[in-house]
C-alpha cells in the first residue's frame, strides 16, 4: 500500500518541518526577539558594563530595605552623562537603544555552579560583564572638548575598528531614568516624568553620532577625490581655475557654485584645491566624474545604507540616492546638495584611508566576561573588505596632511605629529553652517581616526578642528 | 524551605528536558518492538506486556510528582495565607492522578486488544495539560478534570452504540445531515468567541459543534470514499462536504476549514480515490483561499501578522509577537514552572498553550510533544494500512488525521510557520469540546482496532 506509506511520509515531513522551524527560530532569531523593546519580560540584570580598562560604566547596586525586609536593587551609572548614548535609555519608553538594552541577555549568568553558590550562600548572583572598546579617558576629553555645543564626536582605532569614544550632545544622565525603588511616592514619579519630558524636548535622546543625518559639506571632497582617482585618468594633472564664482549649465538649469567668501584661488590642482577647500574645483571635478560613476564609488562606503555596529544600527545615509542627475552630482561633489550622512559614515570612511585601504568593521563591544574575568565571548577585529588601494590612501593622506599643515585645518596641528584631516563648513536650511572635521594621526601608522561634528557650529576650521586636535593629542600622548 | 525552592527551580529545567527526552525515547523503543512483533505475526491486537509501556507510565508519574512539587514550593507563601487554595491544590493533585489512572484502566478494559498503547502518550499529554492549566489559571484546572470525566463517560457509550449500528454504512446520510444542520444552527444562534462563530450554548453548557462534527464527518467520508470511485456517485456527497466547509468559512472558523479539508484529502487518498479528483479539490481550495484573502479583512490581518508581526507589535501582530517572546524567553530548556511570564501571552490556556510550554518547560520539551503527535499519527496510519476493510481504514486514518492536523495547525501558527488559526492543542489545551472529542476519537480508534473488527485476513504490511 504505497499510498499509506506516502501519507506517513507526508506527516513526517510536516512535523519535521515544525521541529526544524522551531529550532532555527531559537538559533537565529532568539536574541533579537528577546531584546525587542516590546518584550514585557524585563528581567533584572546584575552584570556590569566596563570600559576597555575595566572602569565601571554601569552596575547594579544592592541595598537593604529595612521596612520591607528585602534586598532591593537598582541599576547605577557612576559616570553619569559620560556614556549616555552608549548605555542607552532604560526607561519604559526606551527612546535610545544602547548596550544596556541590546545586550540584556548577555548579562545573565547561567552558570549552574554560580547560581548554586548564590543560592547556598544567599548572595545575589553576579551577572556577566560586557566589556566595551571605549576608553573613558578619551571619552571624557571628547565630551569636555565638545562642551555645551550640540553635536557628536567619534574616535576610532583604524587598525582594528574599535570605537574609542562616541559622544553625542545634548546628552542625559541614565541615572535619571531609573525609578528609585525606595521612593515610590507620587511626587517622585512626577519628577521622573518631568525629567524625561525635558530630555525629549531638548533632543537629548538622539544619538547624533549614529542617528543624526546632516549635510556633510566640504569633508565630502575627500570622497570626491577618491572617485576622481578611479574614474578620471589624468586626475593628477587635473586643474581648474577658480575665480570665486562659477556657473554651470546642466539640463538647461543654471547652477552657481561659489567659493567660501567668494575667494578666488586661481588655478589649482587637486592637492591645492583640497588644502584651500575649493568648491569650484570639486564641483567641476564632479561633473567630469559623472553621476553614475560617483554613485558607484559612494555606494562602496555605505553612503546609501545603514552601518551596523554590533547590535546597533545607524540611520540611513543618502548620497545621490533620490536624485542622480548630472546637476545633483555637481552639488554632491563639494558636499552640498540633497545629501545626508551620519558622523559614523564619515569616520568609517577616513578610518579606511588611515588603515591603508582596509575597511575594518567598527565595533563597540569587545567581549563578554564572567564575573571572575573568564572570557565567554570575544569580538575580534574584522576586515570588511579591501576598499582602497595603497596608492589611493597615500595620495589622499598626502593631501589631507597638507590641509592641516597649510590649509583650512591649521587648528588641528599637533606639535611633532603629522596630522591628516579635512574641514567642512556645511550650509544647511536649519541655521548656521555645520562645523565638521575628519582626520587621523599620525599620518603614517595612524593610531586614531576621528570625526567631529558641531551642529550649526560655524566654520569647521575654527570650531571643529581644535576639538579634534585636543582629542587626538590626548590619545597620542597616552601612548 | 526558601533554599529548597531555589535549588528546585535551578534544576527544574534540566529535569523537565530529561523527562521528555526519556519519554520520547521509550515511546520509540515501544514502536520498534511493536512493529517487530507485527512483522512476524499477521494478527495484531496481541495483548503484549511491554517494559517500555511501563517505563512510559513511570516517567509520566515522575513528571507529575516533580511538577506538582515545583508548583507547591513556588506557591508555598500563597498557600500559607490561603489554606483553601492549599486544599484545592492537594485535591487537584490527587484527583488528576486518579483521573489518569481511571482513563488507563477504563481504556484497557473497554478496548481490550485494540491499540490501547495510545493511552500512554495520551496520559502524558493530558498530564502536561493539567499541570500547565493549573499553573496558568488554577480555577480552570478542576474544570479540565470534569471534562475528562465527561469524556470517560462518553467512552463507555462507544461499545454500546456500535452494538446497535451493525453496518456503519447505514449512518451515511445521517452524519452529513446532522453536521450541516448543526453548523446552520450555530450560524443562526451561535456565539462568536475570538473571531469565529462556532459556539453553541444551552444554559450554562457551551460547546463547539465543530468538534462533534469532526467525528460525524470522518464516518461520512470513510463510507462514501469506500463505496465508489465513480464521479457520478461522488458528486452529491462531495457537494455536501463542500457545503459544510463553506458554512465553516461563513462562521469564520478557518481552523476547521483547514483541518476538515486536510482530513478529507487524506481520507480520499487512503481510500484509493482517483488522484485527479483530490488534486482538483486541493486546487479549488487554494483558489477559495485566495478569494477569501481578497474578500475578508480578518484573513488579511492574520496573514499580515504571520508575515511580519514586528511591524505592528501592539495591534495586528500582538498575539504572534507575545507568543514568540515567550518561546524566546524559555530557550531550549525553559525557565522552569512558575518562573516565566506566560500569562503575558493572550489566550494562553487554550490556543497559545504551546508557547507557554516552550517558555517554562523549554523548546526541547515542545519538540518532544511534536514528536509524540507524529508518532501517534504515524503509527495509526501504519495500523490502518494493515486493514483490508476500506471503511475501517478510512475511519482510523480520518481520526488520526483530525488530531494530527489540529496539532500541526496550532503549533505551526504559534511558532509562525503558518498564519494563526483558532484551534487548540489536542489533550493539552484547556477546552471541553475539543478535549472530549479528541478523547472520543482516540477511543473510537482503539475500539475499531479490536480483533472482532478484523474482517478477512489481515494483510502483511507493505514493508
Amino acid at each position: 500500500m504505497n499510498r499509506m506509506k506516502n501519507l506517513q511520509i507526508l506527516f513526517f515531513i510536516l512535523f519535521a518541518g515544525l521541529v526544524v522551524y522551531l529550532m532555527s527560530f531559537l538559533i537565529f532569531k532568539r536574541t533579537d526577539v528577546l531584546n525587542n523593546v516590546y518584550n514585557p519580560r524585563k528581567f533584572e540584570i546584575s552584570g556590569k558594563i566596563l570600559d576597555e580598562k575595566g572602569k565601571v560604566i554601569a552596575k547594579t547596586k544592592y541595598f537593604d530595605d529595612k521596612e520591607m525586609q528585602e534586598t532591593l536593587r537598582r541599576r547605577d551609572y557612576p559616570m553619569e552623562n559620560l556614556f549616555a548614548h552608549i548605555v542607552g535609555d532604560v526607561s519604559k519608553s526606551g527612546q535610545v537603544l544602547g548596550v544596556e538594552t541590546k545586550y540584556r541577555n548577555e548579562f545573565v549568568n547561567n552558570n549552574i555552579l554560580s547560581r548554586l553558590k548564590g543560592i547556598l550562600l544567599s548572595e545575589p548572583v553576579a551577572g556577566n560583564n560586557v566589556v566595551l572598546t571605549v576608553d573613558s579617558n578619551v571619552q571624557r576629553i571628547a565630551s569636555s572638548a565638545l562642551g555645551n555645543k550640540k553635536g557628536a564626536v567619534i574616535a576610532v582605532e583604524p587598525s582594528s575598528g574599535k570605537i574609542l569614544a562616541m559622544v553625542s550632545k545634548p546628552d542625559f544622565d541614565p541615572n535619571d531614568l531609573i525609578l528609585d525603588p525606595q521612593n515610590n511616592s507620587g511626587s517622585a514619579k512626577k519628577k521622573y516624568e518631568k525629567k524625561i519630558k525635558q530630555y525629549i524636548e531638548e533632543g537629548a535622546f538622539l544619538n547624533r553620532a549614529m542617528q543624526g543625518v546632516y549635510e556633510p559639506g566640504s569633508i565630502f571632497k575627500v570622497v570626491t577625490a577618491l572617485a576622481a582617482m578611479r574614474k578620471v585618468p589624468e586626475w593628477n594633472n587635473y586643474t581648474v581655475e577658480s575665480t570665486g564664482i562659477k556657473e554651470f549649465i546642466e539640463d538647461e538649469q543654471k547652477i552657481k557654485v561659489s567659493e567660501y567668501d567668494k575667494k578666488a584661488h586661481g588655478t589649482v590642482d587637486m592637492k591645492q584645491a583640497m588644502t584651500v577647500s575649493s568648491n569650484i574645483y570639486f564641483a567641476t571635478l564632479g561633473k567630469t566624474i559623472g553621476a553614475k560613476n560617483f554613485k558607484k564609488v559612494v555606494d562602496e562606503f555605505s553612503f546609501n545604507d545603514r552601518i551596523e555596529i554590533d547590535r546597533l544600527k545607524t540611520a540611513q545615509a543618502f548620497v545621490l540616492r533620490k536624485d542622480q542627475s548630472e546637476k545633483e552630482v555637481i552639488n554632491a561633489s563639494y558636499g552640498q546638495g540633497k545629501d545626508l550622512v551620519t558622523p559614523m559614515h564619515m569616520v568609517k570612511f577616513v578610518s579606511t584611508i588611515a588603515n591603508g585601504g582596509y575597511m575594518m568593521k567598527p565595533y563597540i563591544v569587545d567581549r563578554i566576561e564572567s564575573p571572575k574575568g573568564d572570557v565567554l565571548q570575544k569580538n575580534l577585529p574584522k576586515v570588511e573588505k579591501e576598499a582602497m588601494t595603497w596608492e589611493e590612501t597615500q595620495a589622499l593622506t598626502e593631501m589631507m596632511v597638507n590641509v592641516v599643515e597649510e590649509g583650512t585645518g591649521k587648528k588641528a596641528q599637533i606639535k611633532k605629529v603629522k596630522v591628516a584631516g579635512k574641514t567642512g563648513t556645511a550650509e544647511n536650511p536649519h541655521g548656521d553652517d555645520h562645523a565638521w572635521f575628519v582626520g587621523f594621526a599620525p599620518a603614517q601608522k595612524p593610531k586614531i581616526a576621528i570625526v567631529v561634528f558641531v551642529e550649526n557650529g560655524g566654520s569647521g576650521g575654527k570650531v571643529a578642528a581644535p576639538i579634534a586636535k585636543k582629542i587626538m593629542k590626548t590619545v597620542l600622548d597616552s601612548e | 524551605m526558601e533554599k529548597l525552592r531555589e535549588i528546585f527551580n535551578l534544576f527544574a529545567p534540566y529535569v523537565n528536558t530529561i523527562v521528555i527526552i526519556a519519554f520520547v525515547y521509550e515511546l520509540l523503543c515501544f514502536m520498534k518492538e511493536k512493529n517487530d512483533i507485527e512483522q512476524r505475526q499477521t494478527t495484531n491486537g496481541v495483548h503484549w506486556r511491554s517494559h517500555s509501556l511501563r517505563q512510559l507510565l513511570a516517567w509520566t508519574l515522575f513528571f507529575h510528582l516533580f511538577s506538582f512539587a515545583t508548583l507547591f514550593l513556588n506557591r508555598i507563601e500563597f498557600f500559607k495565607e490561603s489554606t483553601k487554595q492549599f486544599y484545592q491544590f492537594g485535591l487537584f493533585f490527587g484527583l488528576s492522578l486518579a483521573s489518569l489512572f481511571f482513563l488507563l484502566i477504563i481504556g484497557k478494559v473497554l478496548f481490550k486488544r485494540g491499540e490501547t498503547w495510545l493511552l500512554y502518550p495520551m496520559l502524558i499529554l493530558i498530564d502536561i495539560g493539567y499541570i500547565m492549566i493549573y499553573r496558568l489559571r488554577p480555577s480552570w484546572a478542576m474544570k479540565q478534570l470534569q471534562w475528562l470525566a465527561i469524556g470517560l463517560v462518553f467512552l463507555f457509550f462507544i461499545p454500546i452504540l456500535f452494538k446497535y449500528i451493525h453496518k456503519i454504512s447505514r449512518v451515511k446520510w445521517f452524519t452529513i445531515g446532522l453536521s450541516i444542520m448543526l453548523v446552520i444552527l450555530t450560524l443562526a444562534i451561535g456565539k462568536e468567541i475570538n473571531g469565529s462563530k462556532n459556539w453553541l450554548g444551552f444554559g450554562f453548557i457551551q460547546f463547539q459543534p465543530s468538534e462533534l462534527i469532526k467525528i460525524l464527518f470522518v464516518f461520512f467520508v470513510s463510507i462514501v470514499a469506500a463505496e465508489t470511485t465513480e464521479y457520478r456517485k461522488l458528486v452529491v456527497p462531495g457537494a455536501l462536504a463542500g457545503l459544510l466547509l463553506l458554512l465553516f468559512v461563513l462562521q469564520k472558523d478557518l481552523g476547521s476549514v483547514l483541518i476538515f479539508s486536510s482530513t478529507l484529502f487524506v481520507m480520499m487518498y487512503a481510500a484509493g480515490q482517483k488522484k485527479r479528483y483530490i488534486y482538483s479539490l486541493i486546487g479549488l481550495e487554494a483558489l477559495g483561499a485566495g478569494i477569501s484573502y481578497l474578500l475578508f479583512s480578518h484573513i488579511r490581518r492574520r496573514v499580515a501578522a504571520w508575515m511580519d508581526p514586528w511591524q505592528d507589535v501592539l495591534d495586528v501582530g500582538y498575539q504572534v509577537a507575545q507568543g514568540l517572546f515567550g518561546i524566546a524567553s524559555g530557550g531550549w530548556i525553559g525557565t522552569g514552572l512558575m518562573l516565566g511570564m506566560p500569562r503575558k501571552i493572550p489566550i494562553v490556556e487554550t490556543d497559545y498553550m504551546f508557547a507557554a510550554i516552550c517558555e517554562e518547560l523549554g523548546a526541547i520539551f515542545g519538540i518532544g510533544i511534536i514528536i509524540i503527535y507524529l508518532i501517534i499519527v504515524y503509527q495509526i496510519i501504519r495500523t490502518a494500512s494493515r486493514k483490508t476493510d476500506t471503511v475501517l481504514r478510512g475511519i482510523l486514518v480520518g481520526f488520526a488525521c483530525m488530531t494530527a492536523t489540529q496539532a500541526f495547525v496550532i503549533i505551526g501558527g504559534v511558532i509562525k510557520l503558518i498564519p494563526l488559526t483558532g484551534v487548540t492543542l489536542p489533550f493539552i489545551s484547556y477546552g471541553g469540546s475539543s478535549f472530549v472529542s479528541n478523547l472520543l476519537m482516540m477511543g473510537l480508534i482503539m475500539y475499531f482496532t479490536m480483533p472482532q473488527h478484523a474482517v478477512e485476513e489481515e494483510v502483511r504490511i507493505y514493508e
